[in-house]
């Protein structure tokens, strides 16, 4: 008998012996099988005061998902759907939408929200329901003590204090001129997230002096009254928190007093410079404003429809021409939400990867959202989250250049401007 | 319109005449519909029990403004300014100075109703129209005062946290267990404002409103009915507003709109005004509606792609408007007019009048 038989022989006793062990062994569990479909739910308003903003979303949303399906073949092989409910701005509306979408098949696992003051309401349900929110409105009220509200916007205040650092450290060096500081911004959560004492006391600390603080309504359309009152105060930029006709009615306003100054580094006594946040630099704003939007400057963490050599602009751009969108639909909203969707879809496929389809919840996509860092979708924005800073912080400053919002700085980081009690 | 009384049912005494519920009939529909009300959480899943709870908060809301407007005359386009009184009386004290929510109740009717009897006070004065626009005046102080001013209390324009009511350790954050909070409290406030009208309060609101002058000449103190009507339409607010608060968790000046003062108003009309019954039917019928339209809208846009964004947006807000007017055109007198008008007929069948 050759050494060769004699192992072979051996082999198969040791197989003879293992296999009643082996057949006594559970069987290996069959592999979960992928839902249908993964469904995003999305509730907005798009019949009440903020509509403007939300049916652009709610539009690029749709294009986005299609494209999605098409093209990538959704999220590793399970196709996206979403699910939409106008609130009309109205909160029972709101919780209704939110009641809605607890009860549907299967449990939702993310929720996209639009408005400032439903982020605030359902802060707690969302931890008590274990459904991560994907927010538009990074409002301090929402976000903090962190829950399960994460914000696809640098802070508002954080977004003021990039614009402050542009301005004492790019303006004001190039001018020779003190900045002289103006708040002018809507009289609601939105508008007044950034009248608070950490953006104060940051300004004071880069030697920008906030002159003047002030408010007008949603619906006002003269600030002359403010205007007049800025000029007395001496200041030289006016910021503000608004969107869609907010930035214009100061436009109009300031030109109307023949205080507007559109050349960004002209230093004429007597006339003011514009900036903007985050939803104010928006190509809907623009649009709204008309020529008196030039020269505007702020903070936009998205790239915007002036900037084709972006890959997510360049599909955004291909995507609308193909589905006929209109002008009015091709703003900061849709782009925002083709970011905010691919990483929702990257997340949701890491986080299935991990922890499995069937174990896939709220708890499970805030992880993977938390090792964002400087995460880039489609190269549209910029992610980067922890554990307790639910909102990203790079952003970028734009200027508005004959209608086009263009970027004047590369990506900066946000000063940390959340609350003093919420940092570690 | 003359109710007819149930075939073989005679009032034998005054006692029987002005009771509520007056035949063995009457009460067992009662205590079933009651029982039947009270365990709808068992089988209801918490999106319906959530369209409850709002009708049950709405409820309260259209009672107050009821009695003032149905059964006194007296038109009011402040109800969510009162509720927004109710809500930020109990958000602070519960939120700031550590009450519970059982104390903080009565403490937010009365002080909306406090408020309510200041705007009142031009109903002296004025009436129908211009008393509208004093009123309304309401609906722009308030939510002013509670941004402003009073920031340093109530958190501005941010919204203020409003914890959960609790029940010893047992924190009501779930759809169900605010049902039991909600609806015993709006039947209890329906039972008041129905019991309200048969007393000599309420026979003096109805006095003054079918002509305040007669009513005067009859010894009725307009002034002093006319407060009171606004003190009971606001304390009814306060209490909306509390619950509203506690419900929602979270309260903002945003939240008490004219809008929402004038969706009352409709609910009121739709219902049928001067009927507590009508209350009731006005405000399940328009929340139920509101409910039916989103859905509608949902399936319809899944049809027409297109439209999408527009039948989302649009489709409640027409059908809401279109209801209201039709109601003006065919049905002033409301749902409860309808159903008084079903229950005659029935009674008087199998003969047709």
């Amino acid at each position: 008998m050759t050494k060769r038989n004699i192992s072979t022989i051996a082999l198969v006793i040791v197989a003879l012996m293992l296999t009643p062990v082996l057949g006594c062994a559970k069987p290996a569990p069959p592999p979960v099988a992928k839902p249908d479909k993964f469904i995003i739910h999305h509730f907005g308003d798009l019949s009440g005061p903020y509509a403007g903003i939300t049916a652009p979303l709610v539009t690029g949303f749709t294009d986005f998902v299609a494209w999605f399906n098409a093209e990538r073949g959704g999220i590793d092989g399970v196709p996206v759907d979403h699910m939409f409910r106008d609130t009309g701005g109205k909160l029972d509306a709101a919780l209704a939408a939110y009641a809605a979408f607890k009860e549907s098949k299967p449990y939702p696992v993310v929720t996209l929200i639009y408005g400032s003051a439903e982020a605030e309401a359902l802060k707690e349900r969302f931890v008590e329901d274990n459904i991560f929110c994907f927010s538009n409105s990074p409002g301090v009220k929402s976000l903090y003590p962190v829950g399960n509200e994460f914000s696809t916007i640098p802070g508002y205040s954080d977004s003021m204090g990039a614009t402050i650092d542009w301005l004492a450290d790019v303006w004001a060096k190039k001018t020779g001129q003190k900045v002289k500081l103006a708040i002018l911004t809507w009289d609601n959560p939105y508008g007044k997230a950034i009248m608070v004492e950490e953006t104060r006391n940051y300004a004071q600390n880069k030697g920008v002096e906030i002159v003047y603080e002030g408010v007008f309504g949603l619906r006002d359309l003269d600030v002359s009254t403010q205007m007049t009152a800025i000029k007395a105060a001496g200041a030289n930029w006016v910021y503000d928190n608004t969107l869609a006709h907010g930035p214009g009615v100061i436009h109009k306003s300031a030109a109307a007093l023949g205080m507007l100054n559109q050349d960004l580094y002209d230093t004429t006594p007597g006339k003011v410079h514009r900036a903007s946040g985050p939803w104010g630099m928006d190509e809907s704003a623009v649009m709204l404003a008309g020529a008196l939007a030039d020269g505007v400057v702020g903070p936009r963490s998205y790239a915007s429809w002036s900037m084709p050599d972006v890959e997510g602009v360049a599909l955004a751009i291909a995507t609308a021409d193909k589905n006929n969108r209109a002008p009015k639909e091709r703003v900061m909203g849709y782009l925002a939400v083709w970011g905010q969707i691919y990483t929702v879809c990257y997340c949701v496929e890491k986080a299935a990867r991990e922890v499995g389809w069937d174990k896939l919840d709220g708890a499970a996509l805030k992880n993977q959202f938390i090792k964002l860092k400087e995460y880039s979708p489609l190269g549209l924005t910029k992610y980067t989250y922890a554990a307790d800073k639910p909102e990203p912080r790079e952003t970028r400053i734009f200027n508005v250049q004959e209608g086009k919002l263009l970027p004047v700085t590369d990506w900066v980081t946000c000063p940390d401007l959340r609350p003093a009690e919420y940092k570690k | 319109m003359a109710v007819a009384r149930p075939c073989g049912t005679y009032d034998e005494s005054y006692a029987k005449d002005m009771a509520i519920v007056r035949t063995r009939l009457q009460w067992i529909i009662l205590v079933i519909g009651l029982v039947f009300l009270f365990s709808l959480p068992l089988f209801l899943s918490g999106r319906w029990l959530n369209l409850l709870n709002f009708i049950g908060i709405s409820l309260i809301a259209v009672h107050g403004l009821n009695i003032l407007t149905g059964y006194c005359g007296q038109i009011s386009l402040g109800q969510a300014a009162f509720m927004a009184v109710g809500a930020y009386t109990s958000g602070i004290l519960t939120a700031k100075l550590g009450w519970s929510f059982w104390a903080a109740l009565p403490c937010a009717a009365l002080s909306a109703g406090i408020i309510g009897l200041i705007f009142g006070l031009p109903s002296l004065r004025v009436k129908g129209f211009y008393l509208a626009m004093a009123t309304l005046a309401a609906q722009f102080i308030i939510p002013a005062l509670i941004s402003n001013p009073l920031e340093g209390i109530t958190g501005g324009v941010h919204s203020m946290r409003v914890s959960a009511p609790r029940i010893g350790d047992f924190a009501c954050t779930s759809a169900q267990s605010m049902f039991y909070i909600i609806i015993p409290i709006a039947v209890l406030m329906t039972f008041f404002a129905k019991n309200l009208v048969r007393t000599g309060v309420g026979r003096a609101f109805i006095a003054i409103r079918d002509n305040d002058l007669a009513a005067e000449v009859q010894g009725v103190n307009v002034f002093r009915y006319k407060l009171l009507a606004f003190f009971i339409c606001s304390v009814y607010a306060g209490v909306a507003g509390c619950l509203w608060a506690h419900w929602m968790r979270a309260i903002n000046p945003d939240h008490f709109t004219l809008m929402d003062s004038i969706w009352y108003v409709g609910m009121m009309i739709v219902g049928g005004m001067g009927s507590t019954a009508g209350a009731v039917f006005g405000v399940a019928f328009l929340r139920i509606l509101d409910e039916l339209t989103k859905v509608l809208g949902m399936w319809l846009s899944g049809i027409f792609v297109a439209w999408g964004a527009f039948l989302q947006a649009a489709l409640g807000p027409i059908v809401y408007g279109l209801v209201i007017m039709l109601f003006i055109i065919f049905e002033p007198r409301g749902l409860a007019h309808r159903w008084e008008i079903f229950k005659t007929s029935y009674r008087l069948r199998p003969f047709a009048y």
